[in-house]
């Protein structure tokens, strides 16, 4: 498939070409003025609507002018004005390393990111769709905007949870658990995790890949294989892996099959039992994982807990921890005082006996119990967790209903291009 | 114009207004109209003189155009090549292209008189109208050398040549969503949407015929309104910049200006704030030819584009549709600005979007009661508004502004493509919104569709669509009603029905001369009648 664009190229190197959309709320300015403080950005061109609403530190900027603030460590933003052309042409001007647009609350970032794909002058990039955690389950309902936020969160190559810590765990668990289903193409993190100069590494690096000619592509000995393969499209050689091994419990989900990239995010989800020691101690050993958040039924006491790790420390938390969630009328929150478990110190605590009591809202495994009496009343009750039995379960039909894990796990993972691939992690962690 | 008072004497007058319906005689003086009545005027103001001018003439209260862009004037800098003549602002007709083969003929005219390296430019292009539409190929008649590009006459969508997709970059190995291809998988040259036309204008450039600071753009305009029997128009999408301003008040202020406009200020882009200072302050500005002041949201796109938002999805399975904004920010800017006493007029195409707006008017007038100097909002287009939803809007004392040139233009597409069988014959209710005790005005859109109220009149009265359908014949309004709804109609939409909008003691002198009386003739005929020219502010000019 030579082409003129690529001729084009060639000779230009055009920058790649990326957006991030997500409704209203979601938390996108932001996330624009990271990236416009970011020290270790390329020389990006930022695009956005709300120019009014960027605000970074004085001393990061470089100059301002009506239009546009050029900011010290290269980047430049300009007010889109509505008229996106005329501000893409202006950006091309500039020559910058890459572009990154703004799409409006409402708008399908996938169509304005499908000019790179034709366009001589730009490179496809990625799409960055923010999900605001607190609101989108809601707004999934919403008869007025459903079908854009929908559609915003298909077009995503990325999606990034915004506000994910502020929800009941609860609400986190089937927030999270909602995209990973409805979306297992598309990568997963939360905003928190997000450091711009990494995400652009690895989208530059991906650029670079598509556009590259295919026998160039060799200075990475751990790119999966599958991914050099570059199929335009084809974020997920490892679902195949998964969907093609028979008799599989385990579905692994959101592989983001970018070679050479420096920031990977994946999700992890397991029917089978995790051995939550294996966990704690396979993160020690494998430094390509940054992060972790997650829940998982805890084999030891059959009950559910919290996961999370910055670097090798994991962190076992009983869930729910005696916090105030919502979801007080299914279960009393055990007598379990608050203890936790730190997997990061040693795995002698494992979890086993963490102390949560007799908590009876854990689910069973029978998919009857669980906590957050998942099986449909939806009244009021975010339901992260429980029931269902097959974790798969119907997705967005409105009830409420969101069920999740009741044996296994279900975790967001974030690392370098080696993190090893979901299906691999859980094989290392189920018992044999 | 000084004190002498001149009588008119026409054929027959139709004044709209109610104390006196019908009159032969009108009192001109100072540009204003002095008394109406029979032959006694004469005596009383015109020392029995009597200008014969109208004689054999209709007389109507200026025609108000409730609904359309100044961009119609900027449009005419290219070539015109749709498939309906259409009346040039300087007053030729320029023959519409019914066949591919006039097309190209045309095509190679224009092309035959530009410079080497011209980009070929046109507008007015509608594929709906050919069973074969013309492609690339056979814009690649035209040129195969120079690029070609016709903007369709919804001015989202272009059709190219090979050389113009061939500069953009744009083949069989990289289509994307808006690149349509034919049966064997190339792109037809046919494009939609930002993504597949930014390519094709950044390589052969943009003509930018919508900018709206050019003053010979506006002064084709002006004519164009002339033309059509327009006295008032509408500007109703202006950013309104300062050099814009400025043009069009000096502009509009030349003395054969033959047009008084109301341009409403876009919101595009401001907040609340903003738009209520900017509405406060750009009445500084009026003269008696030049009114500012009113709002104009946006919310939702177009019917026919399958962007407006509708409560049921489009019978194709597309979606309900896009919103201009979020609609909690349209709400929010409804409200705002309603509280500050600003005027709106919201563009809603779906019903999803009436809906939008009805609840927040709703909440807005409950709280600070309506507009002072009973000024009333419009619901523009209102396409889609059901009876349910009318009642509510009047209810609110609103007015709503129907998109009636749609039942001719696209009536057969709605049925056939957009919203079905079921929905679309309900389109554009005028005898729903009349029943419902609502004061309607119709409109084009131009440059949407070309200007001309007695051709909307005739769509609300008899609701055919293009291929000679009927349409819905049960919400057909009558001639009386649909002339109001040309005239006092629109006037009241835009608050200037104090001053324009009938023939009544006091307000302008601003008519239209027609051959014929809109309200004897066969109502299919309403759209024969010609416009002999119109008398603005006392001033008269020909067509
Ligand atoms: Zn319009």
């Amino acid at each position: 498939m030579k082409t003129m664009a690529q001729a084009v190229q060639a000779a230009a190197a055009p920058p790649p070409f990326s957006v991030i959309g997500g409704f209203l709320g979601a938390g996108k300015t932001t996330l624009l003025n990271r990236l416009l403080a970011e020290p270790r950005a390329p020389r990006c061109a930022v695009l956005v609507n709300d120019f009014g609403d960027i605000a970074v530190d004085a001393a990061l900027i470089d100059a301002r002018g009506g239009e546009t603030i050029a900011m010290q460590n290269g980047c430049i933003c300009c007010s889109i004005g509505g008229d996106l052309a005329r501000a893409i042409a202006a950006a091309l001007d500039l020559a910058p390393a890459h572009i990154v647009v703004e799409a409006s609350g409402v708008a399908h970032p996938g169509r304005i990111a499908a000019v790179a794909r034709v366009s001589p002058e730009l490179r496809p990039g990625r799409v960055f769709v923010l999900a605001d955690a607190g609101a989108l389950r809601a707004q999934l309902q919403d008869a007025w905007i459903a079908d854009t936020v929908a559609a915003q969160l298909r077009a995503a190559d990325h999606i990034l949870v915004s506000k994910l810590d502020a929800q009941p765990p609860r609400e986190q668990a089937a927030v999270i658990d909602q995209l990973a289903r409805e979306h297992p193409a598309a990568a997963l993190s939360t905003t928190d995790e997000v450091q711009w100069a990494d995400l652009l590494a690895a989208v530059d690096a991906r650029a670079d890949a598509d556009t590259a000619p295919a026998d160039v592509d060799s200075d990475s000995p751990d790119a999966p294989a599958t991914a050099t393969a570059a199929a335009p499209d084809s974020h997920s050689p490892d679902m195949a892996t998964d969907a093609a091994a028979p008799d599989s419990h385990t579905t692994a989900a959101n592989i983001d099959a970018v070679p050479h990239a420096r920031f990977v995010a994946r999700t992890l989800r397991a029917d089978a039992p995790i051995d939550l020691r294996r966990l704690a101690a396979y993160l020690k050993s494998h430094p390509d994982i940054y992060r972790l958040k997650g829940w998982a039924i805890d084999p030891a006491d059959g009950k559910l807990k919290l996961l999370q790790a910055a670097g090798p420390r994991l962190a076992i938390t009983p869930y729910p921890a005696g916090n105030t969630v919502a979801d007080a009328d299914t279960t009393d929150a055990g007598d379990g005082d608050g203890v936790g478990c730190d997997g990061g110190d040693s795995d002698s605590d494992g979890g086993g006996d963490g102390g949560v009591g007799d908590s009876n809202g854990i689910g069973d495994g029978d998919g009857g119990v669980g906590v957050g009496d998942s099986s449909g009343d939806g009244g009021g009750d975010s339901g992260g967790v429980g029931g269902g039995g097959d974790g798969v379960g119907d997705d967005g039909d409105g009830d409420g209903d969101h069920p999740a894990i009741t044996t296994g796990i279900l975790a967001i993972l974030i690392g370098n291009q080696n993190l090893p691939p979901p299906a691999q992690i859980l094989r290392a962690l189920t018992p044999d | 114009m000084n004190d002498s008072t001149t009588v008119y004497q026409a054929r027959r007058i139709l004044t709209m207004d109610a104390a006196t319906p019908e009159a032969t005689h009108v009192a001109v003086g100072g540009g204003r109209i002095v008394a109406v009545g029979g032959a006694e005027l004469a005596q009383r103001y015109g020392g029995d003189n009597v200008d014969p001018l109208f004689a054999d003439m209709v007389l109507t209260p200026g025609f108000v155009e409730g609904h359309a862009h100044s961009m119609e004037g900027m449009i005419w800098k290219l070539p015109y090549i749709g498939f309906h003549a259409r009346i040039h602002p300087d007053g030729h007709q320029v023959d519409g292209c019914a066949t591919v083969a006039a097309l190209v003929q045309r095509l190679r005219e224009l092309e035959a008189a530009l410079p080497a390296d011209a980009t070929l430019f046109a507008w007015g292009y509608d594929p709906i109208y050919f069973p074969d539409k013309p492609m690339r190929g056979d814009l690649d008649a035209v040129s195969a050398a120079r690029p070609v590009v016709l903007f369709h006459s919804n001015l989202h969508l272009i059709t190219v040549n090979s050389a113009a997709l061939n500069a953009a970059g744009i083949h069989r190995g990289n289509v994307i969503d808006g690149v349509y291809v034919d049966a064997d998988g190339e792109p037809n040259g046919e494009l939609a949407e930002f993504a597949a036309v930014f390519p094709v204008l950044r390589a052969v450039g943009d003509p930018v015929f919508h900018g709206q600071d050019d003053p010979e753009g506006l002064r084709r305009f002006g004519r164009s309104c002339q033309r059509a029997g327009i006295t008032t128009t509408s500007d109703l999408y202006n950013a309104l910049e300062q050099p814009v301003v400025d043009m069009f008040a000096a502009v509009t202020a030349e003395a054969d200006f033959p047009a008084r406009i109301v341009p409403a200020l876009s919101t595009l882009n401001l907040s609340p704030a903003e738009v209520i200072a900017r509405s406060e302050a750009l009445p500084a500005r009026n003269h008696d030819k030049l009114h500012l002041g009113a709002v104009k949201i946006i919310t939702d796109g177009s019917i026919q584009g399958y962007s407006a938002r509708v409560r049921r999805p489009y019978i194709n399975g597309v979606e309900n549709g896009v919103w201009c904004d979020a609609p909690a920010k349209l709400q929010a800017m409804m409200r705002e600005t309603h509280a500050a006493g600003v005027k709106l007029h919201i563009h809603v195409n779906g019903d999803q979007a009436s809906e939008l707006t009805l609840d927040a008017l709703e909440d807005a007038i409950a709280k600070h009661g309506a507009l002072a100097r009973g000024r009333r909002h419009v619901l523009q287009h209102a396409q889609m508004m059901d009876a349910a939803q009318l009642q509510r809007a009047a209810g609110l004392g609103l007015l709503v502004n129907l998109f009636a040139n749609h039942t001719y233009y696209w009536g057969d597409q709605h049925r056939d493509a957009t919203v079905g069988p079921d929905l679309a014959p309900r389109m554009n209710a005028a005898r729903t919104a009349l029943d419902a005790g609502l004061d309607i005005a119709i409109h084009c859109d131009a440059p949407v569709t070309p200007m001309g109220p007695l051709f909307t009149a005739w769509c609300a009265v008899n609701r055919r669509t293009a291929s000679g359908r009927e349409h819905g014949r049960d919400e057909c309004i009558t001639a009386a009603e649909a002339l109001r709804a040309i005239t006092l109609g629109p006037a009241n939409t835009l608050d200037l029905d104090d001053r324009i909008g009938s023939i009544a003691p006091g307000k302008f002198a601003d008519f239209t001369a027609l051959d014929d009386d809109p309200l004897r003739v066969p109502p299919m005929r309403i759209r024969d009648i010609k416009v002999r020219g119109t008398m603005l502010g006392g001033r008269w000019q020909g067509a």
